[in-house]
């Protein structure tokens, strides 16, 4: 088993080299760079009295510390063997549109902030989506399938940026309970956690459908079912056990993709996470803080699904015997 | 009466009074909804910087409440005779958030840090570029910061050497480019020194928080000489989140709203009363970029398009009355405008017969043979109807043929710059910071604008020289940087018209006119030559469209005194106070 | 000659069998009815909408919806009804374009892996594992940043980090039908690698992978509607729904339905495709 672990985790750090050489090729081929956006996006409000070009390209031309470490002054491989002692340390540097901040206290800061949500919105939507999906399987077929199927499905078909809009619309103003923006009180958590809920209790509900319908077929159970008596629940419960393993094995994903997915919500309840940080950062050409994200995401998403791995090989004894 | 009484009644009667004394002495707070920048360091000092200046620190003049300058943390000022030296003497009260005494040094040293190349880029300058060798410093031309024009003689004396008599320069004392910095603090803690916690500041206000993307806090500053005078005790300022949402679920007090919002605005009325509406010194342009196309040589063709503009049906539609026409981009709020002036008005306003009747003229008849406009815009202005507007405005009109290239935004700023094929255009806000007729005529705007008559080839000629020194800088060659920019000025003047010429001679003579009425009657000749003949900055000759107003919703219990200039913002957080 | 005979026999009785089971979930059926239309409405759009999706009427901005503009206009007063169409046309066009691109990637490697085993199977399963570990969000930011704007980078971008889960998934079903009889009987009869892979393994695996496609349209979609709300998707003023959506959000409370026109087409779509997957995945389970 610890074989196992260490193998998985070395392929891990392969992976996340991997994914940092082509998130760092990439982002050096996206055109436009900080300096100039930022210099313009100012500047646009007084083309007329400011600036011309040859300003501009002089002010280029002088160096800073930002793009000492980033900029067309060192060479390509420099630079990327520069981010990685950086990531290996922790020692990042400072982010360019944040220039007093560096990127670790940032990441620090907002990761536990989007972590958090992440885990509350999947704990509501497995507390909702588990009764949902073991009502519609009991039920296959009838109207209670099709009516709650068909429920779950709609709600979470909708985005969850516009189910933040309803959200705040129905507990902020129309039944005016709970603050539209804001941080720091636990009834800030409320609304966000509740518009990223939705669309994991559709996966959740409908995977637990499957599961259970699967399970339900298997000859033990319909050998327990057609022979009647006591026998009948206790098996049924441990179809029902059986049911809820391979769940496990979607939750690893789903954390890590509502982390990152939290990107719209974050900025409509003013919640200080990651998601919002890297949009901004795409938008302003903040390379050492778009490298970092890639990577950090790269990472969770990679020891989610070694965690969830781990857990799945106690909880099921038949993967024990194969592997993958 | 018992013991037991009086004790009842005692303590019942302290209970009701502190009460009292509690609704007496509760916090004023004031919310707003606003956007910040990306730090608190000066250095960076663009657009969201100016909270800085509404509540966190004070230069040396001060805007009152009427947007008079008056003495800030300068108690008295001398001006040499010929008008470039200033000498201020500072408070001797002045104090920092965190009770230091503040110093002529710390200014010193901030404008200093503010001009360092090696620092924060701000794009504008303003009053700073007036100070000898500033603008050398700042561009990396010299590398000694001794030999900047500020000096501080003692601990309160500051002395300020331009390079010429500008007598704007105390207004512009009031803005962020020459305000000091807590020298302690950047000299022990560097960079950190401008985060929250560590900030040091001078005005009203001292920064208590600051949640990215979330909110800042402001609280009072207890050592500023006039805080007995500063009502609010503490502003929050709210970083996202739907701003009309928040505001009617009284969350804040104080947004910004447009056209979008009115006709609720108006069916209700509390938020009816609640409406501010007032002009400001921004005006919507369209810039033209660098390509080559002869039509463009042709002013009859810039006076078509312009002409063929309905600016009265788009303001009155568009912006459902939040915005008026202007022929200008120096507004009627700017002394020594010609906003108003209807010889200006008469050439460009809205006639589409003439405007089609000049464009036949050009060689376009019906718009026949026009080549394709490329409008550029990033995402910001995506969504902004004006452009929409002035597509089909000019479709319709003149029969030619409107591209919108929707770029994302690094895309953007690196397309604007290039040379392109065919005509190409972007939009702009332009606003002016000050009132006062040298703003919009800075030196080095006239001198650019004397490019103004540049044939295609010549800006095609320019601008491969700008490409040329980019890489001189980028390799340190500043020698050859330095001949480049006099080839680019020899471009320049080539084909300088006697107008644009005519305009430079009178601002150089403005700016040594001691007779304030004499010097606005120079600025305002000057304006009307750039207006009629629509001189822009080097080749980008601006089309000036609308003048949008600020709209504003505040809380009835609040005074809130505007800033015109700073688009909109209060004229200080220090003069904000809540209604009796 | 029987073998060919037995394959026939086998097929008509699978397909035959899903799709007697697909027909008894009344909600696929409406889903599939539905897909139908939309595709139709889709392509069609340019000739059904009422008004060009760009024509400005600004003496009619933010209008309701009335007898002249049915779903009412939007803040420069185009036709609302006209840029959903055109929307739909849009999400039709890069759904199906981005899932063929996947599918054709993930089918083509899965196959190959599934087939050949050994090293090949070592090292593309490798690379799909990589690929899986990537932060698929924001990659594709990046990747819309390089190629620009267009249709042809979103399907790239999209189907970069896309196919993974669609390869996975054919090589896995390859295994299990790769030791059938027929096919050793195929490759006794001297058929080569690939022809015995398309001709013989493909059609026997293609019940999941039909039903892959359309639980994957939806995400993709999805993934559409997400880059244009936050600018990085189809260059406007081409509609697409996140880009009305992301207009018409701030308005909600005073023109709702420019929220809820383009968020309702965008969720009956994906529902729709959502209903036939789900059919689909009842009917194919209760196969193994």
């Amino acid at each position: 088993m610890t074989l196992y672990i260490v193998k998985r985790l070395g392929w891990i750090v392969f992976n996340l080299l991997v994914l940092s050489l082509i998130a760092f090729a990439l982002i050096k081929s996206v055109p436009g760079s900080f300096l100039e956006l930022q210099i313009l996006l100012g500047q646009a409000g007084t083309t007329a009295t400011g600036l011309t070009v040859s300003e501009i390209d002089k002010i280029k031309g002088v160096e800073t510390e930002m793009m000492k470490r980033w900029g067309e002054t060192v060479p390509l491989w420099e630079q990327y063997i520069t981010f990685i002692k950086g990531v290996v340390t922790l020692n990042m540097g400072p982010s360019f549109r944040w220039p007093t901040q560096t990127i670790e206290e940032i990441i620090a800061r907002t990761f536990p902030v989007s972590f958090t949500i992440a885990i509350l919105a999947i704990t509501i939507a497995v507390f909702i989506g588990i009764p949902l999906g073991v009502i519609a399987a009991l039920k296959q077929n009838t109207w209670i399938d099709y009516l709650v199927s068909a429920l779950v499905m709609i709600v979470s078909a909708i985005p969850n940026y516009v189910m933040a809009v309803f959200v705040i619309f129905l507990f902020s103003f129309w039944i005016p309970i709970l603050p539209t923006y804001g941080w720091g009180h636990p009834k800030n958590y409320i609304l966000p956690v509740l518009a990223m809920s939705f669309g994991p209790i559709g996966s959740i509900a409908g995977y637990m459908r499957t599961s259970l319908l699967d399970a339900l077929k298997q000859d033990y159970v319909r050998t327990a079912w057609a022979k009647g008596g006591n026998e009948r629940y206790v098996i049924f419960g441990h179809a029902m056990r059986n049911s809820l393993i391979p769940l496990v094995t979607i939750l690893g994903p789903m954390i890590s993709h509502l982390i990152l997915g939290t990107v719209f919500v974050e900025g409509m309840f003013g919640v200080p996470g990651m998601g919002q940080y890297f949009s901004q950062a795409a938008n302003s050409r903040d390379y050492p803080l778009m490298m970092a994200q890639t990577v950090i995401f790269g990472l969770i998403l990679m020891i989610m699904n070694l965690v969830v791995d781990i857990i799945y090989f106690f909880l099921d004894p038949r993967i024990r015997v194969s592997r993958r | 009466m018992s013991l037991r009484r009086v004790l009842i009644v005692f303590l019942s009667l302290i209970f009701l009074s502190s009460s009292f004394l509690g609704v007496a002495y509760a916090e004023k707070v004031f919310r707003w909804h606003g956007s910040w920048g990306n730090t608190w360091d000066l250095s960076f000092h663009q657009g969201f910087i100016w909270v800085h200046m509404m509540g966190l620190s004070e230069g040396l003049m001060k805007w009152d409440k009427d947007m008079k300058v008056v003495n800030g943390m300068a108690e008295s000022y001398t001006i040499s005779k010929d008008g470039t030296v200033y000498t201020f003497k500072i408070r001797k009260d002045a104090r920092w958030s965190n009770g230091d005494k503040l110093t002529a040094r710390d200014f010193e040293f901030g404008i200093k840090y503010i001009l360092d190349p090696k620092n924060g880029k701000g794009s504008f300058f303003g009053g700073a570029w007036y100070i000898k060798n500033a603008k050398a410093y700042a561009q990396a031309e010299i590398s000694d910061p001794n030999q900047v024009g500020v000096k501080a003689i003692d601990d309160y004396t500051l002395q300020i050497t331009l390079d010429g008599p500008h007598p704007d320069f105390l207004t512009t004392c009031t803005l962020p480019t020459l305000y000091p910095i807590h020298k302690a603090s950047v000299e022990k803690l560097g960079k950190k020194a401008f985060e929250a916690g560590n900030l040091v500041t001078n005005g009203p206000y001292r920064l208590v928080s600051h949640t990215p993307n979330v909110e800042y806090v402001l609280e009072k500053n207890p050592y500023y000489y006039n805080a007995d005078k500063v009502d609010i005790d503490k502003i929050v300022g709210k970083l996202g989140g739907d701003a009309f949402l928040m505001y009617r679920r009284n969350e804040v007090d104080l947004i910004n709203v447009g056209p979008a919002q009115l006709p609720v605005i108006e069916k209700d009325p509390v938020l009816k009363k609640e409406l501010v509406v007032f002009p400001q010194s921004t005006v919507n342009i369209i810039y033209i970029l660098a390509f080559d196309h002869p039509a463009f040589d042709d002013i009859r063709v810039m006076t078509a398009l312009q002409k063929a503009i309905d600016k009265e049906r788009i303001c009155k539609y568009v912006y459902r009355g939040l915005a008026k026409p202007a022929y200008s981009w120096v507004t009627d709020l700017i002394p020594g405008s010609t906003a108003n002036d209807p010889e200006v008005i008469e050439k460009f306003k809205y006639d589409p017969e003439s405007a089609r009747k000049l464009l036949a003229e050009a060689g376009y008849p019906g718009g026949k043979g026009f080549p394709t406009i490329h409008f550029l815009i990033n995402p910001n202005q995506a969504t902004d109807p004006l452009i929409l507007a002035v597509k089909s405005e000019w479709e319709k009109n003149l029969g030619i043929k409107v591209v919108i290239d929707n770029l994302e935004v690094g895309v953007w700023s690196v397309r604007i710059w290039q040379l392109h094929d065919e005509p190409t255009m972007s939009f702009s806000g332009a606003s002016i910071l000050y009132p006062d007729p040298a703003a919009p005529l800075t030196l080095n705007y006239v001198e650019g604008a004397l490019g103004g008559s540049l044939k295609r080839k010549d800006v095609v000629e320019y601008v491969k020289l700008d490409l040329q020194k980019t890489e001189a800088l980028k390799s340190g060659d500043t020698a050859k940087a330095a001949e480049i920019t006099k080839k680019q000025r020899d471009i320049l003047y080539r084909r300088s018209t006697p107008e644009a010429r005519k305009m430079l001679n009178l601002v150089l003579q403005a700016q040594k006119t001691a007779d304030p009425n004499k010097r606005l009657e120079l600025y305002r000749q000057a304006n009307k030559i750039r207006d009629l003949n629509m001189y822009g900055y080097g080749w980008t000759k601006p089309l000036v469209l609308i003048q949008p107003m600020a709209a504003r919703l505040v809380r009835s219990n609040f005074e809130v005194p505007f800033n015109k200039y700073l688009v909109g913002f209060p004229v200080s957080f220090a003069y904000i106070k809540t209604k009796e | 000659m029987k073998d060919r005979e037995n394959k026939k026999r086998i097929g008509r009785s699978y397909w035959a069998n899903i799709w007697r089971k697909f027909k008894k979930n009344k909600l696929a059926i409406f889903g599939l009815v539905f897909v139908f239309i939309l595709i139709f409405l889709g392509i069609l759009a340019p000739w059904l909408a009422p008004y060009p999706y760009d024509e400005v009427h600004y003496e009619a901005v933010w209008t309701p919806p009335n007898r002249q503009f049915w779903a009412g206009t939007d803040q420069l007063g185009r036709d609302i009804f006209s840029r959903l169409l055109y929307s739909l046309r849009n999400a039709v066009f890069v759904g199906l374009g981005a899932q063929a691109f996947i599918t054709f990637i993930g089918v083509t490697v899965g196959l190959t892996s599934g087939f050949y085993g050994g090293k090949i199977d070592n090292i593309l399963m490798r690379i799909v594992d990589i690929i899986y570990s990537f932060p698929s969000y924001l990659l594709n930011i990046i990747l819309v940043l390089v190629l620009g704007r267009g249709y042809l980078s979103i399907f790239i971008a999209i189907s970069a980090t896309g196919w993974a889960g669609m390869a996975r998934l054919v090589r896995g079903q390859t295994l299990s039908v790769k030791s059938r009889e027929f096919i050793e009987a195929a490759r006794a009869s001297g058929a080569s690698n690939s022809r015995i892979m398309f001709r013989y393994i493909l059609p026997n695996i293609i019940g999941p992978i039909i039903y892959a496609i359309f639980s994957g349209i939806p995400g993709v979609m999805l993934l559409e509607s997400g880059l244009s709300l936050i600018g990085l998707g189809v260059r406007p003023p081409m509609p697409s729904w996140g880009l009305m959506i992301s207009e018409a959000t701030g308005q909600f409370l005073y023109n709702p339905y420019m929220l809820l026109a383009p968020a309702g087409m965008l969720v009956l779509t994906l529902l729709s495709f959502n209903f036939v997957a789900f059919g689909l995945r009842d009917a194919l389970s209760a196969r193994e």
